[in-house]
């Protein structure tokens, strides 16, 4: 009899040790800017929870699909309760993320969606608005009237919908011509080559959309190293901490910025918790998490900029 | 034949008659080669025809393969990661359906094999195989396309005595079944021998057909050069009693060599022999830092030398001609600059000084005589003869004082041979040279060596001098008291 | 006569095919002709044709170096951390300088020592070294950029010198130096020996060994004189794109430039317009306004057209 209490005493203390929740965060290891920003603010969300005994996380970053699929299945092994997953890519992940929420596990599909669904939470910026914004502003800034030049970033089906978003904003204003669209692959160098080569070709440029601050700073050096550092408006997006400053302290170029922010990880990683947890949102009259989330573009302006400035965030 | 501007063949007539064997013999450059890739399709002439079994035929490789006119080259076309039977049956495996039938061909091959008495097994793989082997391997592939017309090129550079007695068999077997072969060499002894026609080409003309037995090796010889040939073999110098070089007991890591113990005295031609795999080779490698040593002695010039690498070879004054010419004596690049390669600082101040290297390639050029259109070529475009003499004069100029020469006239034509035996009596003469050659070919040994050591296994048994340096001798020891199965 | 002007084409195709080029730009596009466009492709091009220049020792060797595009990153991120640090004067930046250039040379020597003594193949231990060295970069950076707060240091990749831009001039005679080296010294005969017949090198008393593990040397140099002009013009590094695909790009300008992939072949003269057509097709990409996604379509037909047009001369002659 004693013996038998023992071992149940033990087997009850091992399931309390087990009654933590695991939490697996998936996602791609950074290629640039924005993505080193994700994987910075993942850190960041997990180290909140540093004192909480209730959670365990385990995190992997991925170079391609197929890493990323083995990543997932490793962590499906492990036993996790919640996956948040940024998709590499949303048809080769999809199979597997279908798995885990048919096995029970909440899944938060983070950023790039995948095409079924069967998932729990969907949480993503909003690339329309974050393109149509963008493209309002400069048609309305140049009054309707300029020539204007979009370096996008690695041709990709997030990158067609912000560019197409802002042909239809400015399809509105005849006036404003798209004279140059050219990939700068969200790298600064190459951004600035592609710039540099735009400026040699065009004497006239009235605006440059680059839907992304990384590519801006490229933009910008080459402005600069060709004395054309005037008389143009500059438009990136996602709120790098350095254009962020910049628009802080009135930078008489760039005034605005858009938020695209790599923090939805951080939300997606609170959704997970809050959800293992059984708890309900702020201000709804509904139980659980909401399905599908698309996080606002915000816009930055001068005047409220210090509010999306973060000096100790990577991005 | 014409190859650009040049005419490669002229005006060649020649009947071959079914069944029979022919010799063709020729110096490097005079056509062999040439009139050998006409006939089994390789090379479209430029003017003539070709009459196969009384028909006309313009052929092209699978034309003549069809028609069962097949060449065998000297590099052999087997290939090393497949299996003896797969090579026999490449490009007409035997199938059923889509699959291939494996037991079929191995059943085939088999069959071949023991046609010809060999005992091949034809399961395994072709790099498992020595040379002799692999060359019965092509033969068998041949015999296996119902072969007419045989023609071998250089079939015997890597073959022992007995196994070229073999192949010589074989050969018999073949005419007997009909087939016309054709022998390409440059062993003139063996031509005479296996050959019942004779057909010496000389710059591109053929000079005689006629029966091999009619002439002696050195008319042939003297018809292939077109003049007279002297002495093959220059009078052998009276080397002086200074041992230069002592090898004590040598042993490598690997045991290749065994316990080996010889001398070098200065202005000798020492030469070495025995059969492929007895470790003469490697006793050599083992001197120039390439192969490990375990235990042993070496004393150059009275002190201590430790081999370690080549550039401390070099240091100490001993240089080696490699066997393998492709694999590790020519560098694919210019012709002067393998001249060079070994002596650089003699041109470089800061920079590289190449009117000093060619002026330096010139006199090699000409005291070699060294055969080729300018420099800058590049020296795979050379033929076997004159490569050597660049590598050799590469070795000369490092200033060596012993020089070993592996197999130094492998794929040589006789004229180029009796060059390269001239420079080795020149370099003594002039410098007190000493010469180390490894050596299959009896003939060569006995003319050219003042002494020979014999290696069997790895061990050296026996020293052969003035009466005792005779071919039976050197056989006997280098085969042994027990007759050895090649196969 | 009629040898000469084939020899002549066969030996100077590359340059025919980036007049080709040129050319088809200029009529498609005339802006591309405008000198400031000429001046700013051989500026883009500088920093991956420097690199390409060092690549192309490795390869005659009969090596590989798939670090380079990491150790791009890695070597400005230094020279970036390192001039923050110290005072911001012209002597620092020659500091920062002369320490980058240390740092690159124990890298080559590493990687040198890794693949002939340690015999790792190279492919394995460079590509190896692409990785652990952006790990590096990635790491110390938390994945952010690292970003230059020196006036001296990154005033140096903005230079203008008798009207031509730094990094320019530095590739110009970078490529005359080191075409001297290959050509007529004795350590660049060696290194055709090696990669020709390693053997046959062997035999011949060569040191193949250190004519090898120079070459990784000399690559890593290639690469520190390029991140110390390419962060300084930037000002900054970026931990996660900097550098990215510069080991293919400067691959791809040896092999386009007739250095052959398995050794012994190869030119400093072939590379450098290897490096520009490079830059010519990036250039005609943009100033075309060739559409996104046919981009890496058109980029490779023209890189194989250039090829196979020097490979019809090779089998000619």
């Amino acid at each position: 009899m004693r013996r038998f209490l023992v071992i149940l005493l033990m087997v009850l203390l091992l399931t309390a040790f087990a009654a933590k929740f695991k939490i697996g965060v998936a996602i791609p290891a950074a290629d640039h800017g924005w993505t080193a920003g994700m994987v910075w603010w993942a850190q960041y969300a997990i180290k909140q929870y540093q004192s909480d005994p209730d959670v365990e996380f385990y995190l992997v970053t991925a170079r391609e699909p197929s890493e990323q699929i083995a990543q997932v299945q490793a962590l499906l092994t492990r036993g996790i309760n919640a996956l948040v997953i940024n998709p590499y890519e949303s048809a080769p992940l999809t199979p597997i993320c279908v798995q885990a929420f048919r096995q029970g596990v909440f899944t938060v599909i983070v950023d790039r969606g995948i095409l079924s669904e069967e998932y729990n939470v969907y949480i993503a910026g909003d690339n329309y608005m974050y393109g149509y914004l963008a493209g309002k502003y400069i048609a309305e800034k140049l009054k309707g009237k300029g020539n204007v030049v979009i370096i996008r970033g690695i041709p990709s089906t997030i990158d067609d919908e912000r560019v197409k978003a802002f042909k239809d904003a400015i399809a509105q204003y005849p006036g404003i011509k798209v004279i140059a669209e050219q990939p700068g692959y969200w790298s600064r160098e190459k951004a600035f080559e592609v710039m540099q080569t735009l400026l040699a070709k065009f004497p006239q440029i009235d605006a440059v959309w680059t839907g992304d601050d990384d590519m801006l700073h490229g933009v910008l050096i080459a402005l600069k190293q060709a004395g054309r550092d005037k008389n143009i408006v500059l438009v990136g997006g996602a709120c790098e901490k350095n254009i962020v400053k910049m628009i802080m302290d009135g930078h008489p170029l760039v005034e605005v910025d858009f938020t695209y922010p790599p923090s939805m990880i951080a939300t997606a990683i609170n959704l997970a918790v809050m959800a293992l947890k059984g708890q309900s949102l702020n201000g709804f009259y509904q139980k659980g998490i909401p399905r599908k989330i698309i996080l606002s573009t915000e816009t930055v302006t001068r005047q409220n900029a210090k509010d999306y400035y973060f000096p100790d965030s990577v991005f | 034949m014409d190859f650009s501007n040049v005419r490669v063949l002229h005006n060649i007539d020649v009947d071959f008659v079914k069944g029979k064997i022919y010799g063709i013999v020729g110096e490097n450059g005079a056509g062999k080669s040439t009139l050998m890739k006409i006939l089994s399709g390789f090379l479209q002439p430029t003017e003539g025809e070709i009459y196969f079994e009384g028909k006309k035929v313009f052929l092209n490789p699978l034309k003549a393969k069809a028609l069962g006119i097949i060449l065998i080259p000297q590099e052999l076309n087997l290939v090393e990661n497949l299996r003896v039977f797969e090579n026999v049956f490449l490009g007409d495996e035997i199938t059923k359906g889509i699959f291939l039938s494996k037991k079929e061909m191995i059943k085939e091959t088999k069959k071949l094999i023991e046609h010809l008495n060999l005992s091949i097994n034809p399961n395994i793989f072709v790099s498992q195989l020595s040379p002799a082997q692999k060359q019965m391997v092509e033969i068998i592939k041949a015999i296996s396309k119902k072969v007419k017309v045989l023609i071998m090129d250089e079939p015997t550079s890597s073959l022992t005595d007995k196994e070229v007695s073999k192949l010589f068999q074989v050969t018999y077997e073949m005419q007997r079944q009909g087939v016309t072969v054709i022998f390409i060499s440059h062993r003139l002894k063996e031509v005479r021998q296996i050959a019942e026609e004779l057909i010496v080409l000389r710059d591109g003309r053929k000079v005689f057909q006629g029966k091999a037995q009619e002439l002696t090796e050195k008319e042939i010889a003297e018809l292939m050069v077109g003049r007279k040939i002297y002495e093959m073999f220059p009078e052998k110098a009276n080397p002086n009693q200074e041992v230069i070089l002592q090898v004590k007991n040598l042993y490598t890591a690997d045991k290749r060599v065994k316990g080996a113990s010889f001398e070098l005295r200065k202005g000798e031609i020492l030469g070495f022999y025995g059969l492929i795999g007895s470790g003469r080779t490697e006793l050599m490698e083992a001197l120039l830092g390439i192969r490990k040593i375990r235990s042993g002695e070496i004393l150059l010039f009275g002190k201590r030398y430790e081999p370690k690498t080549p550039i401390n070879a070099k240091k100490a004054g001993i240089v080696y001609l490699p066997e393998d010419r492709k694999a590790a004596g020519i560098i694919p690049f210019e012709v002067f600059k393998n001249t060079t390669l070994m002596s650089l600082e003699k041109h470089s101040n800061f920079l590289l000084n190449i009117k000093s290297e060619l002026d330096t390639f010139r006199r090699y050029e000409r005291d070699f005589e060294i055969k080729l259109r300018t420099p800058w070529q590049l020296i795979n475009t050379l033929s076997g003869g004159n490569q050597q003499k660049v590598i050799i004069s590469k070795l000369v100029e490092t200033g060596a004082k012993i020089f070993i020469f592996d197999e130094p006239t492998r794929g040589v034509d006789v004229g180029a041979k009796q060059k390269i035996y001239e420079i080795i009596y020149q370099l003594i003469k002039k410098y007190n040279s000493s010469f180390i050659v490894i050596s299959s070919d009896l003939p060569e040994i006995i003319g050219l060596c003042n002494r020979v050591y014999v290696m069997r296994n790895g061990e050296i048994v026996a020293e052969l001098k003035d009466k005792d340096l005779n071919e039976k001798e050197l056989i006997y020891y280098a085969i042994g008291v027990k007759e050895v199965n090649a196969y | 006569m009629l040898i000469n002007v084939k020899t002549f084409i066969s030996k100077y195709m590359i340059v025919l095919v980036l007049i080709g080029l040129v050319t088809l730009s200029g009529i498609i596009s005339p802006a591309f002709l405008k000198p400031r466009n000429i001046l700013n492709i051989f500026w883009q091009t500088s920093y991956m044709g420097i690199i390409a220049i060092g690549i192309t020792f490795v390869m005659i060797a009969g090596g590989i170096d798939l670090s380079v595009g990491s150790q791009l990153a890695l070597l400005g991120a230094f020279a970036v951390v390192i001039s923050n640090k110290l005072s911001d004067q012209l002597h620092s930046t020659f500091v920062v300088i002369s320490l980058t250039y240390i740092i690159a040379a124990l890298l080559g020597l590493s990687m040198g020592f890794l693949i002939t003594k340690g015999r790792i193949p190279a492919f394995i231990a460079t590509l190896g070294g692409m990785a652990i060295y952006r790990s590096l970069v990635l790491h110390f950076a938390n994945g952010g950029v690292y970003v230059s707060f020196s006036r001296s240091f990154s005033g140096l990749g903005m230079k203008f010198i008798v009207g031509l831009p730094l990094p320019m001039l530095i590739f110009v005679i970078y490529a005359i130096i080191m075409h001297v080296m290959l050509e007529k010294t004795k350590f660049g005969r060696y290194v055709f020996a090696v990669g020709a017949n390693e053997l046959a090198a062997i035999y011949s008393a060569v040191n193949i060994n250190f004519v090898r593990i120079t070459t990784y040397v000399i690559s890593s140099i290639s690469v520190a004189t390029s991140a110390v002009l390419l962060s300084s013009m930037m000002g900054s590094v970026s931990s996660s794109s900097t550098g990215v695909g510069f080991e293919l790009d400067a691959i791809a300008a040896a092999v386009i430039g007739g250095t052959s992939l398995s050794g012994g072949k190869g030119s400093i003269f072939g590379t450098f317009f290897g490096a520009l057509i490079l830059g010519v097709i990036n250039n005609m990409l943009v100033m075309l306004n060739v559409a996104v996604y046919l981009q890496s379509l058109v980029k490779g037909l023209i890189i194989i057209i250039a090829v196979l047009l020097q490979n019809i001369n090779v089998s000619k002659s």
